[in-house]
């Protein structure tokens, strides 16, 4: 989904024009051929996440597309959710029990 | 006139120690006249040895003290020397003399409990699963999955021993020694929870009974025992060493409780995102980054707020319009979008195994139907590749993967209809019923696999008084009503 999001590999609005995209995509492929920049990474709702050339390439001819810019505007935008909570027992046990009570390997 | 009370006294005691296994309501006076018996019988002991060599009969007070010895010592030597030095062979012969077990299962428990000590070594499981009878019972259950736990597998020792419970008569030292691992396990877990509500199915051992005080004075239950209660319990247990270290070094449970509760409380929430797409984007994201029955609900919910909202697809007809797309182009792309993000949700749904979402329409039927055909033509599957072994003579398995194949069907199955509930399994069930049915009858006609087969037939009678099919209730009650042949 975000992994996938061209939106946010390219770092434009939904709302961003043909014009818009190639500007951006070729502005990000120069800053990823030199280095310069934080163009290596992007933020996604997944936490940042690395940004290559071809990630770029394959983004902007996605957004191309109409067919596939309807599809990818309907999914785009994903912002991060806090993890579940891990937690499920209220206590501590006791380790390491059935080793120290005879049960199981030594 | 003495020995004969010894005598008698010895057999009340094996007996109390079984009664008190099987019934956990007696557990507390049975406990209490078996102390009384046991003082007795020490007693007894010390002052006839005494009187015969003040009678000037040393040799026979040395006999009768050696034949006592004999009946007593077995088991305090399986506790103290045998399981812990891992000596399997020395635990099977002891055993055989141990009044507390039937000379029939405990040896092979009480051997198993010692290969295990030792990690389970390839000869010891050859020789002790050489012992066992052909036909898989309780204790069989038990000491396979004693072996599974020296040989690393804690999860499958876990699985077999709660397994005990679908069988119609375990036997007792199964149960017991069942018991008690999995009330340590529980509390070695933390899962303390667990260990109270398995009050209802364990009977109370000595340290089991330790534990569950430990666990409702954990859970803050109202009718916890008080310090000194644990502590009399602690006494009447096993292991004191161990488990005294583990009662001294117990933090205050109601204080890490109300912890958690407060940082669970302090932690900050992320705002929702206002626009009803990004909502439901961010729902897909999140349900498919940390799969749960929650999660996959949320992301439902939040797809029908905007799919079924009447005015999204002329929006999106719209700007398909603008984005260049003729009409035909755009009615297929919107559809496909649709379609798309539906399939995402029915992947969803079935893997966290999340409630069916209600509804006659929209986005919710979709999901239905999607995720109800998914659930319904893996459990096809499932059963189509049961079906053709159990058909296929030479595709018998060792009882024990027989059993666990059984465990993993049933549980697959539970899991994969309940979501749907009791209409989706309505349609289920006849393909469990055939598959299941053929596999519970070769087990009792060809391979004298009677536990199990009943086992099977039970759980399927089970589950078609749940769905209300007649037939299949009248029948397998018929085959469950069969008594199982003594070995």
């Amino acid at each position: 989904m975000t992994d996938d999001d061209p939106f946010a590999v390219l770092g434009v609005a939904v709302t961003a024009t043909t014009r818009e995209i190639e500007r951006e995509a070729q502005k990000l492929l120069a800053m990823l051929a030199l280095g310069v920049g934080d163009a290596g990474t992007y933020p996604s709702a997944a936490g940042p996440r690395p940004r290559t050339a071809d990630a770029v390439r394959a983004a902007a001819a996605q957004l191309r597309d109409p067919r596939q810019r309807l599809l990818a505007e309907l999914t785009a935008g994903a912002q991060p959710t806090p993890p579940p909570p891990t937690a499920v027992e209220p206590a501590r046990g006791w380790p390491d029990a059935l080793r120290r009570t005879g049960w199981g390997p030594r | 006139m003495r020995g004969f009370a010894l005598a008698l006294a010895l057999r009340a005691r094996a007996a109390l120690w079984r009664a008190r296994a099987a019934d956990r309501r007696r557990f507390v006076p049975l406990t209490l006249l078996l102390a009384i018996i046991e003082g007795g019988f020490i007693a007894s002991v010390l002052t006839l040895a005494v009187t015969l060599l003040l009678l000037g009969a040393p040799i026979v007070a040395l006999v009768l003290l050696a034949l006592i010895a004999w009946l007593v010592v077995p088991h305090w030597l399986i506790e103290t020397l045998a399981i812990p030095c891992g000596w399997h062979r020395a635990a099977w012969h002891l055993a055989r003399f141990d009044p507390r077990g039937d000379a029939q299962t405990w040896p092979s428990l009480v051997a198993a409990r010692a290969a295990a000590r030792a990690g389970a070594p390839s000869d010891a499981v050859a020789w002790i699963t050489g012992r066992l009878p052909a036909r898989l019972d309780g204790a069989g259950i038990v000491v396979h999955a004693l072996l599974a736990h020296g040989a690393g597998d804690r999860a499958d020792a876990r699985r077999l021993l709660h397994s005990l419970t679908a069988l119609q008569a375990p036997g007792v030292d199964a149960q017991v020694i069942a018991s008690e691992w999995l009330a340590l396990d529980a509390a070695e877990r933390g899962a303390w929870r667990e260990l109270v509500d398995g009050i209802a199915t364990w009977p109370a051992t000595p340290l089991r009974y330790l534990l569950e005080a430990v666990a409702a004075d954990r859970l803050g239950l109202p009718r916890a025992p008080g310090a000194a209660l644990r502590w009399l319990r602690w006494l009447v247990a096993p292991a004191h060493r161990a488990t005294w270290r583990y009662l001294r070094a117990a933090p205050s449970t109601r204080s890490t409780t109300t912890a958690t509760t407060d940082a669970a409380t302090a932690a900050p929430v992320e705002p929702a995102p206002t626009d009803a797409r990004v909502a439901a984007a961010t729902a897909l994201v999140a349900a498919a980054q940390a799969p749960s029955p929650e999660r996959a609900a949320a992301a439902v919910a939040a797809w029908r707020e905007v799919l079924d909202d009447p005015a999204w697809l002329p929006a999106q007809l719209a700007r398909a319009a603008a984005l260049g797309l003729d009409p035909t182009a755009a009615v297929r792309t919107v559809g496909a979008a649709r379609d798309g993000v539906i399939a995402r949700l029915v992947q969803l749904t079935v893997t966290a195994r999340a409630p069916l979402p209600a509804g006659d329409a929209g986005v919710a039927a979709a999901v239905r139907a999607g995720a109800r055909a998914r659930i319904l033509d893996g459990l096809e599957i499932g059963f189509d590749r049961l079906h053709a072994r159990v058909a296929n003579e030479g595709g018998e398995l060792a009882m024990i993967d027989e059993w666990r194949e059984f465990l993993a069907v049933r549980d697959g199955y539970e899991a994969a209809v309940t979501p749907g509930g009791v209409e989706l399994e309505r349609v289920a069930y006849p393909h469990a019923d055939t598959a299941l049915g053929e596999w519970a009858v070769a087990l009792w006609n060809r391979r004298r696999q009677h536990h199990v087969s009943h086992a099977i037939t039970s759980w399927l009678f089970a589950r078609a008084r749940e769905v209300g099919d007649a037939a299949a209730v009248e029948h397998h009650g018929r085959n469950r009503a069969l008594t199982i042949p003594d070995a």
